[in-house]
């Protein structure tokens, strides 16, 4: 199982030794997708590999440690009412998060999702969104 | 081909229950396996659809008078802020699906007002007219629903279009096209319509659809009016006119869409019921979209005609992935497939239950009709091109440069004996060859991807093309790759007036 999560810490909390160490705490293993460090604070975006437990475990010690995080797949939603599986995303998703099923009704994987927002930006219906860090 | 049953031998079965009906993707595995003749003669009906964004769909209201009366006609009429022609009776109007929400743009427009209409919402009404003697309110502000209007008539000037072409983008800018998004370097491609299921590719040589013939449109009933606008079903681009009652609609089979950076428009389902009269409608019925081919086109180019990057069919658009040189592109569709079967399976159903009878068209569709482009005026590069300077690529470079400075050119272009182009030639290549000590002509021009441009080619394309990949001139080619002449920037700042 693998969960992508983003973490933010302010500068003054975070130090780079603080992720190998929940790791290690937790039991988990947590890849880096992307860094963002700006003055005030550092923004990063990872996938957890390990149970649900242990992920859960991990969000919580980063919780504890300063760290805001937030679920990809709480972020960001997907209203299967408004779809109308025109497909239109499919193609701009430059992960695996958004495929077809069979029938060709459209499938989202949030947990593939590098946050990139051109489903979001493009939906001619709407039936995506961002809610937000 | 004689028939072997009329579209009444056809009603009288569904009103007995005895009539077959399959979707077209079920049809296109009976043909193929028990061949058309059999298929025909098994098969009474066959159900097609599409669900796809249009942009020439609409529809047309009748308010009913205010009291006192409202001349809206020559006035002005916003619907929920989306501005609706004016140019009808005193409360007539009709409303087009890409009209922008003068408050909302891009966001909300007149596909989305039919939306809300149909979905039952409240809509606001202000509407200005000119004051007369029998209409003398000037300016009326309401609200209302679809039950509260005489007439919501969906009437789409061209509909069940049916063939469009997928298109890529080859530039290393992300464009914004009426199919959305195309990524840069060959990054996505896009296309349209639902292939083999779609109605026309059934039926090409509208044999059983014609003016009157039953649809299913936006989830409820409706009409063919006509051929549609942009008609060429000799190039497979047929299309058709289609009107359907609004209060009868459902807002699952019909949606206002928004399309970044290029506007609004109407996603709608529309279905199709072809009846099997003989073994030849049978086997156009088992179509495949294997068979159906489709260009890939790159849209950087904002020409009219645009460059083949590839030529596919629907079965490799619809699998997910095309092949683009080495690579493997993602591809994906602009008609929902998903709610075209479900349109299929939803029309099979209702005439099986005796719900929806088929109906003999009054007159067929046109064959003749044919997609010209708009005639305006512009300037072509044929209007600015300066006449060829030419050699042959045998020549020798010490004649090619005496020439060169007698005409007083810097930029030739090398033909062969039927006025083909072979290369072309600048001062630079000429100097280079002092260096390198080659002696011919050949040896020293650009032959390959020679940048060219078209004699009607609009000079605008021209300009961008030598301001792009840099070169001093364009060979100016006709179809037979003919020089014609030449257009350097010298010619356009001269001769193309600001």
């Amino acid at each position: 199982m693998s969960k992508r999560i983003l973490v933010m810490f302010p500068n003054r909390e975070y130090k780079e030794s603080l992720l190998h160490e929940i790791m290690l705490k937790s039991g988990t293993i947590f890849n880096t997708i992307n860094t963002e460090v700006t003055p005030t604070h550092t923004k990063i975006m990872g996938e957890i590999k390990g149970d649900e437990e242990k992920a859960g475990e991990f969000m919580r010690i980063l919780k504890r440690r300063g760290g805001i995080v937030r679920e990809l797949d709480v972020m960001m939603k997907f209203d299967q009412a408004k779809c109308v599986s025109c497909g239109m995303c499919v193609s701009l998703c430059p992960t695996k998060a958004i495929l077809y099923n069979k029938d060709f009704s459209v499938k989202f994987d949030f947990n593939e999702c590098i946050l990139c927002m051109r489903c979001v930006e493009n939906c001619p219906v709407n039936a995506v969104s961002y809610l937000g860090d | 081909m004689s028939n072997i049953r009329s579209i009444d031998d056809i009603n009288a079965k569904i009103k007995s229950g005895d009539v077959v009906v399959v979707t077209a993707l079920e049809m296109k595995d009976i043909v193929a396996e028990k061949g058309p003749e059999k298929a025909s003669k098994e098969v009474d009906v066959v159900t097609t659809a599409t669900f796809g964004m249009t942009t020439s769909s609409g529809a047309f209201l009748n308010f009913g008078h205010s009291d006192p009366q409202i001349k809206m006609g020559g006035g002005e009429i916003l619907l929920n802020d989306v501005p609706a022609y004016a140019g009808l009776g005193s409360v007539d109007t009709y409303l087009g699906a890409t009209q922008l929400s003068k408050v909302h743009k891009i966001e909300y427009g007149g596909g989305h007002v039919i939306e809300d209409l149909v979905g039952g919402k409240s809509i606001s009404l202000k509407a200005y007219g000119s004051s007369t003697q029998c209409h003398p309110t000037r300016e009326i502000k309401g609200e209302f629903t679809i039950n509260d209007l005489n007439q919501a008539i969906m009437v789409n000037p061209r509909s069940f279009y049916q063939r469009y072409s997928a298109a890529t983008n080859s530039s290393d800018k992300v464009i914004c096209t009426y199919l959305g998004e195309l990524l840069p370097n060959f990054g996505n491609v896009v296309y349209f319509s639902t292939g083999s299921m779609s109605p026309l590719y059934n039926d090409p040589t509208y044999e059983t659809i014609g003016i009157g013939t039953r649809i299913f449109l936006g989830g409820g009933v409706g009409y063919v009016i006509g051929e549609g606008t942009q008609h060429h079903p000799k190039a497979m681009s047929g299309s058709l006119m289609v009107k359907g009652d609004m209060k009868k609609m459902k807002q699952r089979y019909l949606r206002g869409a928004s399309i970044k950076n290029y506007g609004t428009a109407l996603f709608i389902g529309g279905g199709l019921p072809i009846p099997v009269l003989n073994s030849n409608i049978a086997k156009n019925c088992g179509v495949t979209d294997e068979e159906i081919k489709v260009g890939v086109f790159d849209y950087h180019i904002p020409t009219r005609l645009k460059p083949l990057v590839k030529k596919t069919n629907y079965k490799e658009l619809k699998s997910g992935n095309v092949i683009i040189g080495e690579r493997e592109v993602k591809s994906s569709g602009l008609s929902s497939i998903k709610i075209a079967t479900e349109i299929c399976e939803k029309m099979k159903e209702m005439i099986e239950k005796g719900e929806f009878f088929l109906t003999n068209p009054v007159e067929r569709i046109t064959l003749e009709s044919m997609t010209k482009p708009m005639k305006l005026l512009y300037v072509k590069a044929s209007d600015v091109m300066s006449p060829a300077v030419t050699c042959s690529p045998e020549d020798s470079l010490k004649d090619v440069a005496k020439l060169m400075l007698e005409k007083k050119q810097n930029y030739m272009v090398a033909v062969d004996k039927q006025k083909r182009l072979q290369g072309v030639l600048t001062s630079w290549d000429v100097t280079k060859s002092i260096v390198t000590g080659k002696t011919k002509v050949k040896d020293v021009m650009t032959s390959q991807n020679v940048k060219t441009s078209r004699k009607d080619e609009p000079i605008e394309v021209s300009v961008r093309k030598l301001e792009q990949y840099g070169v001093r001139g364009l060979p100016v080619v006709d179809d037979d790759g003919k020089v014609l002449g030449v257009v350097k920037m010298r010619d356009v700042t001269y001769k193309v007036k600001g």
